[in-house]
């Protein structure tokens, strides 16, 4: 049984040519080491491409997209991956709500939200890991009841990427304490602005202030602000989970090319090329193309409507062997020069032990492909 | 002009049909036991379905199988365990005996008969890429060229009248009947029955329609590529099934064992190496179209890939089957030794490894000198 794959044609590589020809023009180089000035690049950035007409690329032309398909976004996302800045700082609604939103949202919330994703006129981040329900996601408690038009919302968030430079927050709370633990979610679209909000950073293991957590006390949000049907947020959560993987994972996988090419020229550069050295970057080279190929796969599956259930989950971990193998490849090649010389080497290799657990541990995506690809009874059964 | 796709899964299950019915475990068992090549009638009814034809044109009788077909087929011959010498005769032998037939060569064109027929053997040996190769050509003055094998390691069907040999820049038809050509037969292969030999021959003249220099000979080593990884996909895959059949039905602790998350965990990585392969070789199916010189890349790093992370699976699925799987008769090892027997004909995964790592140490050694 063949897998479906992209296929890039001429039109595909005209515009690759494009895009590439004008980031030669306009990379603007480094971004700043300092996090808070690195945000606003990134920021400027998405707003300068989007002018140039490179972001929404898959978007249906009435919300400010240019209706190609996605093989003109991988492109995109490839190509950006050869600029000094390969990350969109609003990829998490690109990627993942924006497209929700086409699935599941109203008229009236396509009209207003998804214009300003595009040049990050409004960054968003999402609320579902919780204190008490992180692995464990159906064991969300934040909750929202209603109160005339609107719902109200309390409790705790963790681990919100960019919460503190989001204006909409996609939050899973309960609205249905009665139903069982997978039921009885809905997914709110929080403006971040409201009264009762507080964002409090947690420094992650870099001492950057990446992800924070995020306090509810009884925060008003329209009843229009549900995204689907109310008590039916884990549908919703779960196909935006699904459409999370194909260019996020293609992003990750396109940086990783660039920092193996990176590799291999200070190898290089070193006289380093006997076989031991040669034989440890071909192992990390073969991780990447198999796992560019997947994505390829994964695309395509979204594009035709053939994804199996669960098969992202593979995408994921095939990111994460990648990830950490080519990291630690790069410290234990470089020893001295990544330790202490260091052009990101040891920050990435720390970098790296988060790709196992963000957006779902391996040991969840293992799960994950356990019951819902081989359909393995549950423990206990 | 070539198969399309739904008409590559129908005769993906014809194969399948075929070779479920021709060679059923017990006759694998037997012939490995006994280091022969099967006795049943499973190569007449693959050459009456068309095998031996998978990758000649429609003019020479063939079906004109494309890199999708090609992969879709393989990973029955996988499955199915299709021994090693069929594999040859239809990648390599049968389009370098049509090639031949097309410059005149009327032996070649009666030999192609015969084999399309399964009236004929052969077998022979492609090798891939930046491989030490135990084979050597001289063009000669003239007409044609000299060849020596040194010891070449190849897979001869019973009987075998020809074999190919095939690198990514010439290939030959070698004539078992030359006096020149010592065919030396090898027991204790990891992959037994078939038919292992070594090749020995000294600057024997083999005439210009039976060699292939250049891009034709490269075509034939990336269709062997394909179709090897498709096999050993096939072999993961189908050890992959089993075993998750397994481990739901076998029942330990009062509890399926599948219901275990060491078990349930082990799974899902095989899961993930079979469904990886899928989509690189969708990948490669789709590069090739470009060239040999465009997919190379990626079949470097498949060679090491494939072989490697399927090898995992198989000893994933023997693990997993407990004592079971480490008795000869449950035949896991049937597929495992098959993934072993092509991982060493890639060169191995050090060496596969390497070379992938040498090619871009090169190339940028390379740009830092511009």
């Amino acid at each position: 049984m063949m897998l479906p794959t992209l296929q890039f044609g001429d039109a595909e590589h005209a515009l690759a040519k494009q895009i590439r020809v004008w980031i030669e023009q306009h990379d603007p180089g480094e971004p700043p080491a300092e996090y808070a000035a690195r945000m606003q690049a990134l920021i400027a950035w998405q707003r300068q491409l989007h002018a140039a007409g490179f972001v929404g690329l898959s978007w249906p032309v009435e919300y400010g997209g240019r209706g190609l398909g996605l093989a003109a976004e991988a492109v995109l996302t490839e190509e950006l991956g050869r600029s000094s800045m390969p990350e969109l700082i609003n990829r998490l609604a690109l990627y993942t709500w924006g497209p929700t939103l086409l699935r599941f949202g109203t008229e009236a919330q396509r009209h207003r939200l998804l214009a300003p994703m595009l040049d990050a006129g409004e960054i968003w981040c999402q609320g579902f890991s919780e204190p008490d329900a992180g692995s464990d996601l159906a064991g969300i408690r934040t909750s929202a009841r209603r109160d005339g038009d609107a719902l109200v919302v309390s409790g705790q968030k963790v681990w919100t990427s960019r919460a503190e430079l989001s204006a909409w927050n996609a939050l899973l709370v309960r609205t249905d304490p009665d139903q069982p633990p997978h039921r009885g979610l809905s997914l709110l679209i929080v403006d971040m602005r409201s009264p009762g909000i507080t964002v409090g950073p947690l420094r992650q293991m870099l001492d950057e202030p990446h992800f924070s957590e995020v306090f509810f006390d009884d925060v008003r949000v329209p009843a229009t602000n549900v995204l689907g049907s109310v008590d039916h947020g884990w549908e919703v959560a779960m196909a935006a989970m699904g459409f999370e993987r194909g260019l996020f994972v293609l992003e990750r996988s396109t940086r990783l090319l660039r920092r193996f090419d990176h590799l291999v020229q200070e190898l290089a550069d070193r006289g380093r090329r006997d076989d031991q050295v040669a034989s440890r970057l071909g192992v990390v080279r073969a991780h990447l193309d198999v796992l560019q190929a997947r994505v390829y796969s994964t695309l395509a599956g979204q594009v035709q409507g053939t994804l199996r259930p669960g098969a992202t989950s593979v995408d994921k971990l095939l990111l994460t062997v990648a990830d950490q193998e080519l990291f630690a490849a790069a410290f234990d090649l470089l020893g001295d020069d990544a330790a202490s010389a260091d052009h990101g080497w040891s920050q990435d290799l720390m970098l790296s032990r988060s790709v196992s657990i963000y957006s779902g541990t391996s040991e969840i995506q293992k799960n994950v492909i356990a019951r819902q690809m081989l359909a393995l009874p549950r423990n206990g059964a | 002009m070539t198969v399309a796709a739904d008409l590559g899964d129908e005769l993906a299950a014809v194969f399948d049909g075929v070779l479920s019915g021709t060679l059923p475990q017990a006759a694998l068992l037997e012939a490995a036991r006994e280091d022969r090549h099967p006795t049943t009638a499973y190569h007449q009814a693959m050459a009456d379905v068309g095998f031996f034809g998978l990758r000649l044109g429609t003019e020479d009788g063939g079906l004109d199988a494309g890199g999708g077909t090609l992969v879709s087929l393989f990973e029955v011959a996988g499955a199915r365990l299709l021994p090693s010498a069929s594999h040859e005769e239809a990648l390599g032998l049968a389009p370098l005996l049509a090639a031949a037939a097309r410059h005149g060569d009327h032996d070649a064109a009666s030999w192609l008969a015969q084999l399309q027929a399964g009236h004929l053997r052969g077998g022979g040996r492609t090798f891939t890429p930046r491989l030490d190769m135990s084979a050597s050509l001289r063009t000669a003055s003239g007409d044609g060229a000299l060849v020596s094998l040194d010891g070449v390691w190849a897979w001869l069907g019973p009987d075998a009248r020809l074999a190919h040999v095939a690198t990514p820049s010439w290939a030959v038809v070698v004539d078992l009947d030359d006096a020149g050509v010592r065919v030396e037969r090898h027991a204790g292969a990891v992959d037994p029955g078939q038919g292992l030999c070594r090749l020995h021959a000294r600057d024997i003249a083999v005439p210009s329609s039976r060699l292939v220099v250049g891009a034709g000979a490269s075509r034939l080593v990336l269709d062997w590529q394909l179709a090897a990884f498709a096999e050993i996909l096939g072999c993961g895959a189908h050890l992959l099934a089993a075993t998750v059949s397994y481990a739901v039905e076998r029942r330990q602790f009062g509890q399926r064992i599948a219901s275990f998350q060491a078990i349930a965990h082990r799974l899902a990585d095989m899961t993930v190496s079979v469904e990886a392969v899928r989509s690189a070789l969708a990948r490669l199916v789709t590069i090739a179209e470009s060239g040999p010189a465009a997919a190379e890349p990626l079949a470097a790093s498949l060679r090491y890939w494939v072989p490697s992370a399927i090898r995992t699976v198989c000893e994933g699925a023997i693990q997993v089957h407990g004592g079971l799987g480490f008795t000869w008769e449950a035949g896991l090892h049937l597929h495992y030794r098959r993934v072993l027997q092509l991982q060493a004909a890639m060169g191995g995964a050090f060496t596969a490894a390497t070379e992938v790592g040498r090619m871009y140490l090169d190339r940028a050694a390379e740009a830092s000198h511009v």
